[in-house]
């Protein structure tokens, strides 16, 4: 559960959360400058990526403390709310 | 001669690299020195509320509760022991090495260092009793000493001879003797009494009832009793007067709310913030006063959510735990043929003698309350964001919190995986080279 020896899971997982954050960020700023996504648009996929992050962090973390049901339950209560904000945020930004 | 480049004289200092640098270090160090000891008794956080004084309704007619009414000394005049462990190779948990490392971890416990909950005398190094600068610094120190010793929490606060027994009781070559606290412990006249608790093994607690979560409470008690004779004899090198107690002289729960370490919930116990119930207490009487400078009890919501919740009332298997919604102050009249019960405060009242039959009857210390809690949780980021909600949220949304936590397969008891978890060697890093 560590990386390269020398971190704890969490704090392998933290540092993946925020290059994934930075690489959200990014692309939610391209999606507004290449393809002029409206702002309603850009507000469900904020949220929607916001709610996957999180659904991602609480599923590791409850890898690591030993509670695999947990992460099921994550992903099924908070995972598929955010699967389904950002893909109606894409949807709208691409019509 | 020395020429002054007077231009230079009245130029703008010029921030290089080497002189950040050594701004950093000069301001960092200055920092460290200037800082002034800045641990402070328990004010509470975000969320959580303080109080003068215990946050529970006592009646006028509330008594100290005599030691000879426990349930462990009343089964004990009938011939029936505190503990009556059992091994069979055949059932999770209970296999003979679980038995052993459950007996094992009694053995400080059972063999303490020094005696427990008689007064331990001065040092005597010092002409008088070592005074520190001021309460602060004695406050800070105190507790630095237990968390050196190893305590997970340490609370202190002043004696409060309502939390006392009224008698304690003295088991001596077969017999025992029941004797006013005072004259248990004479010349002695405490002022403070710091608390210590010792956290619970997550995984061990999780196999509960088996010897594996005995182990866990059991290896408790001897940590806490390391840390009593330990903290006792550091009290008695800096002159003062000292008598510790795991479970005996007084109420463990009281104190341990007095000087800030939580709320009592619905088995009774003390809930605190970081460790729900996952702890075992104990106490030292000291003749050291800090002045005012003592912690404060604190709320942060546990009371709502106990009736809201009932885990542990629905999980304990021989209903011990009470069901009713809100906490209630009992007479003199309602317990009268349950004497185990101390009356006139609000609170939970556990039946001490059912719980005290399932421990003999399964053959283990039980503690599946405390496995259950929603509140009993490792220490993870996700936990406390959890717990700070719930300290904000009305109490409706409590049910449903602690109905997710059971979706999310916490709290599930007699669990006959849990054995396994404790064992698995995986990410254990015994021999650590793993981060």
């Amino acid at each position: 559960m560590s990386g390269l020896a020398i971190f704890t899971g969490i704090e392998v997982l933290f540092f993946w959360l925020g290059v994934a954050t930075l690489a959200t960020v990014q692309g939610l700023i391209w999606v507004r400058w290449k393809k002029q996504a409206s702002w309603p648009s850009l507000a469900l996929m904020t949220a929607g990526m916001a709610t996957i992050l999180f659904a991602v962090a609480w599923a590791v973390s409850a890898v690591l403390e030993k509670e695999p049901q947990a992460a099921s339950m994550s992903m099924l209560v908070i995972l598929l709310p955010g699967l389904i904000l950002t893909t109606l945020g894409g949807r709208l930004a691409w019509k | 001669m020395v020429q002054v480049d007077r231009e230079s004289q009245f130029d703008e200092p010029k921030l290089d690299r080497r002189s950040l640098l050594k701004l950093g270090v000069a301001g960092t160090a200055a920092l460290a020195t200037a800082a002034p000891l800045t641990a402070k008794a328990n004010e509470g956080g975000f969320g959580t509320k303080v109080h003068s004084d215990i946050p529970y309704d006592v009646s006028p007619e509330y008594k100290r509760f005599n030691q000879y009414n426990t349930v462990f000394n009343s089964d004990r005049r009938k011939g029936i022991p505190a503990m009556s462990p059992i091994f069979d190779d055949s059932r999770p948990g209970f296999s003979f090495s679980e038995f052993a490392l459950s007996m094992a971890s009694t053995n400080l416990w059972m063999n303490p260092g020094m005696e427990m909950e008689v007064v331990h005398q001065p040092r005597g190094v010092l002409p008088t009793p070592y005074q520190f600068p001021d309460a602060t610094t004695a406050h800070a120190q105190l507790k630095r000493a237990a968390r050196h010793f190893g305590a997970s929490l340490v609370g202190i606060t002043r004696r409060d001879e309502r939390w006392d027994y009224s008698d304690v009781v003295i088991y001596e070559s077969g017999g025992h003797e029941t004797l006013p606290w005072e004259k248990a412990l004479p010349d002695f006249n405490p002022k403070t009494v710091i608390v210590v608790a010792w956290e619970m093994d997550y995984e061990a607690l999780a196999a509960s009832p088996s010897q594996i979560s005995d182990a866990t409470a059991l290896n408790a008690y001897s940590g806490l009793t390391y840390i009593l004779t330990h903290m006792t004899d550091y009290l008695n090198y800096l002159g003062y007067k000292a008598a510790p107690a795991v479970n005996g002289l007084g109420l463990n729960v009281p104190y341990a709310i007095a000087a800030g370490l939580g709320e009592v919930n619905r088995m009774g116990m003390l809930q605190n913030y970081k460790y729900g119930p996952r702890l075992r207490i104990a106490k030292i009487y000291t003749e050291l006063e800090l002045d005012e400078y003592y912690d404060k009890p604190v709320t942060f919501g546990i009371q709502r959510f106990c009736e809201n919740c009932m885990h542990c009332a629905n999980q304990c298997p021989s209903g011990a735990v009470s069901h009713d919604i809100k906490p209630a102050i009992y007479t003199a009249e309602d317990v009268k043929d349950k004497p185990y019960i101390n009356p006139g405060i609000r609170k939970w009242h556990l039946n001490g003698q059912k719980c005290h039959d399932y421990w003999i009857e399964s053959g283990t210390t039980c503690a599946t309350c405390i496995a259950t809690c929603p509140y009993n949780k490792p220490d993870f980021w996700h936990h406390r964001l959890i717990d700070r909600i719930n300290t904000y949220i009305p109490g409706p949304l409590h049910k449903f919190m602690a109905e997710m936590d059971l979706w999310h397969g916490y709290g599930n008891m007699f669990d006959e995986k849990a054995p396994a978890v404790f064992w698995d060697p995986k990410g254990r890093s015994y021999d650590g080279l793993k981060g």
